[in-house]
């Protein structure tokens, strides 16, 4: 339906439908993907956008991430999506789901939503009493801020799997300034699911932000799972990052922040991208981390080359390595050349190779070609 | 000979700092910006200059005054290099060559509308500013494109979103780590969000029907760093246990279970329990702070009817005893309601 109304759209539209079809196939397993992806708007105010996929491997696959049509009023007092979305709204954790989502907006700032469908099952398989009901009414306070409360309800096989408040605000009081909070509380297992607190405030070429975040994992998932009713050893963690322009081309990123789960843990991160072109099309970055908790943790650098060797030919160089506090040590790397030609094609060859708890080694080629088209 | 290492150490050092500052995209300052408000002020319209602009459609060259234009002044020039060499800021062709790529605009409809009164747009020349490109605020202050923007119709101008990479300045948010940070923003302002992102890229990670194959397909580009990037396979097990929370955000059970079995990780009993010893038992007993901690490993090889396990044993009566922590409530009936009932039925 989805690829009928792109191709309509595309019939009666100037200018107004973009699409993608990529083939990808690996040498590990082996497997491949096609995947056809689009987007088009029929006229001002009627769109649709897909990203549908098959796969080849032990087991053939057919699915669909997107396939969405989405109507908005002119004036954008409203508009209606349906179809297979992904639901992102207030302090809802998003839901990919199948169904319709309407918001409607008043001039004064007052928006309503509302929502129904079920969850996705992959592969198309469907499963009866499977449901997902919900709204949100916000609120925008002159150009300062935000304020919205969501409710959501959801339903596996019939069973109450997810009963759900949630209060989002964001306040950017000034351009430099923005701060926004989220909580949501779940209304099974009376408690706070999941809470954030964000905020940033930029200096010049520095943008210095802080997150503060507590996870309930029993009340995050399925209240139908027998593990939703154990209690739970909830996640809080606190994080302060910077991030600094120091040239042009030269962006560099500190974070550094605690969790506490059981026991307390660090989180450090130093990234550093230095642009080799003003777009930034080749580039060079390093990004050292250390990441864990009182008993389980990783530290490690990442590096990566990216470049343009002609116009239509660009390799790129990527390399990890992580020292888990085991000792063990787990080496990534991959080599890619991209090839653009006759306008609308591009292909990709890439070389990946690995050890893991699962391989003493892997090698894999992975293999990509693309074709593009828009238009009129 | 001392003379000769000083100068040879004063041009190796000359050197490596203009590599350097070339390498780091800084510049030396140029002639500065172009005296415009010298030559409004002298009563010289724009376009006495800027001759091309009245028929300059989106596609037509960019209409910079050639050195004859500038001749038709100044008479005597006082150098033979070409004038916006010096006169003008040095980047200026060049955003205005990734303008003429990315962007859908032709001054040949808004000149005459505008009655030859650039400034309006250009708001720069009046402060002599170096960039005179009009921000996207100017284009939303007229009703048309206040209206594209209320319904996010971005192609109208934009060309190419995806592969613009020059941003809007208040993308600022979008530094190195805001993919752990935007769940907040996105939450009150996904409308704004939508502005520049579509389904798909919120799919690409919240979604459950193979959710990281965008990603996948772009082997040549590592700036674009997922969270599941790199290593991530071998490491994906040290960082559940760390913060088994941060995996369940976009993750289900099914997520773990599919790719376990396909890759055969534990999911049969001819591989023998992965638990260490005393992971159930009567003296040592470890299962329910792992299973407290991190619930959905538990669930990835134990969900759906894999519970069992849990209810032979914590059963009300049976020997497990109760799994519930101090004070806990459901709003759920325990004689009827999915998981309850399993236990507590008679």
């Amino acid at each position: 339906m989805i690829a009928i109304l792109l191709l309509a759209a595309a019939q009666t539209a100037p200018s107004a439908y973009r699409l993608r079809a990529d083939v990808l196939a690996a040498t590990q397993a082996p497997s491949g993907v096609i995947a056809l992806s689009g987007q088009a708007r029929a006229d001002t105010w009627v769109s649709a956008e897909a990203l549908v996929w098959a796969g080849a491997g032990e087991e053939g696959e057919l699915d669909a991430l997107i396939a969405a049509v989405k109507l908005v009023h002119p004036d954008g007092l409203g508009e209606l999506r349906a179809g297979r979305l992904l639901l992102t709204t207030g302090a809802l954790r998003p839901v990919h789901f199948d169904g319709v989502t309407g918001l409607v907006r008043a001039p004064w700032g007052t928006s309503l939503e509302a929502f129904a469908g079920a969850p996705v099952v992959p592969n198309f398989r469907h499963r009866g009493g499977d449901s997902l009901i919900g709204a949100r009414a916000a609120q925008r306070i002159a150009d300062l801020a935000h304020v919205g409360l969501a409710v959501v309800r959801r339903t596996d096989a019939g069973e109450l799997a997810d009963q759900e408040i949630g209060l989002d605000a964001a306040v950017y009081p000034i351009d430099a300034v923005d701060v926004a909070v989220r909580a949501a509380y779940d209304l099974v297992t009376y408690g706070v699911s999941e809470a954030s607190l964000g905020g940033g405030v930029t200096l010049g070429p520095v943008r210095l932000s802080g997150l503060a975040q507590h996870r309930s994992p029993s009340r995050i998932l399925l209240a139908t799972s027998v593990f939703s009713v154990l209690g739970d050893v909830a996640s809080n963690a606190l994080l302060v990052t910077a991030d600094w322009r120091a040239a042009p081309r030269l962006d560099v990123s500190l974070s550094a922040g605690a969790r506490h789960v059981e026991g307390w843990g660090d989180e450090i991160r130093l990234a550093s991208t230095l642009r080799l072109d003003d777009v930034g099309r080749g580039a060079i970055g390093v990004v050292l981390t250390r990441y864990g908790a009182s008993d389980a943790g990783w530290m490690g650098a990442r590096v990566f080359f990216r470049q343009p060797v002609v116009d239509v030919v660009v390799v790129s160089v990527e390399g990890e390595l992580a020292r888990t506090r085991d000792g063990d040590v787990w080496p990534w790397a991959l080599g890619a050349v991209t090839y653009q030609f006759l306008e609308r094609w591009d292909a990709a060859l890439a070389v990946e190779t690995s050890a893991s708890p699962q391989y003493e080694y892997a090698v894999q080629a992975i293999g990509r070609v693309g074709y593009r088209w828009s238009g009129p | 000979m001392e003379r000769a290492v000083k100068r040879f150490a004063v041009i190796a050092s000359s050197l490596t700092f203009a590599a350097c500052a070339t390498l780091l995209g800084i510049r030396p300052p140029s002639g500065g910006p172009f005296e415009h408000r010298a030559h409004v002020l002298d009563g010289i319209a724009c376009l006495d200059c800027h001759t091309s602009i009245r028929t300059a459609t989106s596609s037509a060259a960019v209409a910079l005054p050639t050195d004859r234009a500038c001749w038709s002044c100044h008479e005597t020039p006082h150098d033979r290099r070409p004038c916006l060499q010096c006169h003008g800021d040095r980047d200026t062709a060049h955003r205005t060559d990734l303008a003429r790529t990315y962007l859908s605009f032709d001054h040949v409809t808004h000149v005459p509308r505008l009655d030859g009164n650039c400034v309006r747009c250009h708001v720069g020349v009046a402060e002599e500013s170096a960039s005179l490109m009009p921000k996207m605020g100017v284009c939303l202050a007229c009703h048309a494109h206040e209206d594209d923007f209320e319904v996010r119709d971005c192609d109208r101008c934009h060309v190419d979103l995806e592969a613009e990479t020059v941003r809007p300045s208040s993308h600022a948010v979008h530094a190195d780590d805001f993919v752990r940070q935007h769940g907040a923003q996105a939450a009150a302002s996904a409308d704004l969000c939508r502005t520049c992102h579509t389904e798909r890229d919120c799919a690409s990670c919240h979604g459950i029907a193979v959710p990281a194959l965008p990603w996948r397909f772009e082997l040549e580009n590592p700036r674009r760093a997922g969270l599941h990037r790199a290593g991530f396979v071998a490491r994906h097990a040290t960082e559940a246990r760390v913060d088994a929370s941060a995996c369940l955000s976009c993750h289900t059970r099914e997520t773990c279970q599919s790719c376990h079995a396909r890759e055969q990780v534990a999911t049969t009993s001819s591989f023998g329990s992965p638990h260490p010893p005393g992971w159930v038992g009567i003296g040592s007993n470890r299962h329910g702070i792992e299973a407290r901690r991190d619930p959905l490993s538990c669930a990835s090889c134990h969900g759906g009817a894999g519970e069992q396990l849990c209810v032979d044993c914590h059963a009300v009566g049976r020997f497990g005893g109760s799994p519930h922590p101090p004070g806990y409530t459901s709003s759920k009936n325990r004689a009827q309601d999915v998981p309850c009932r399993w236990c507590h039925a008679p």
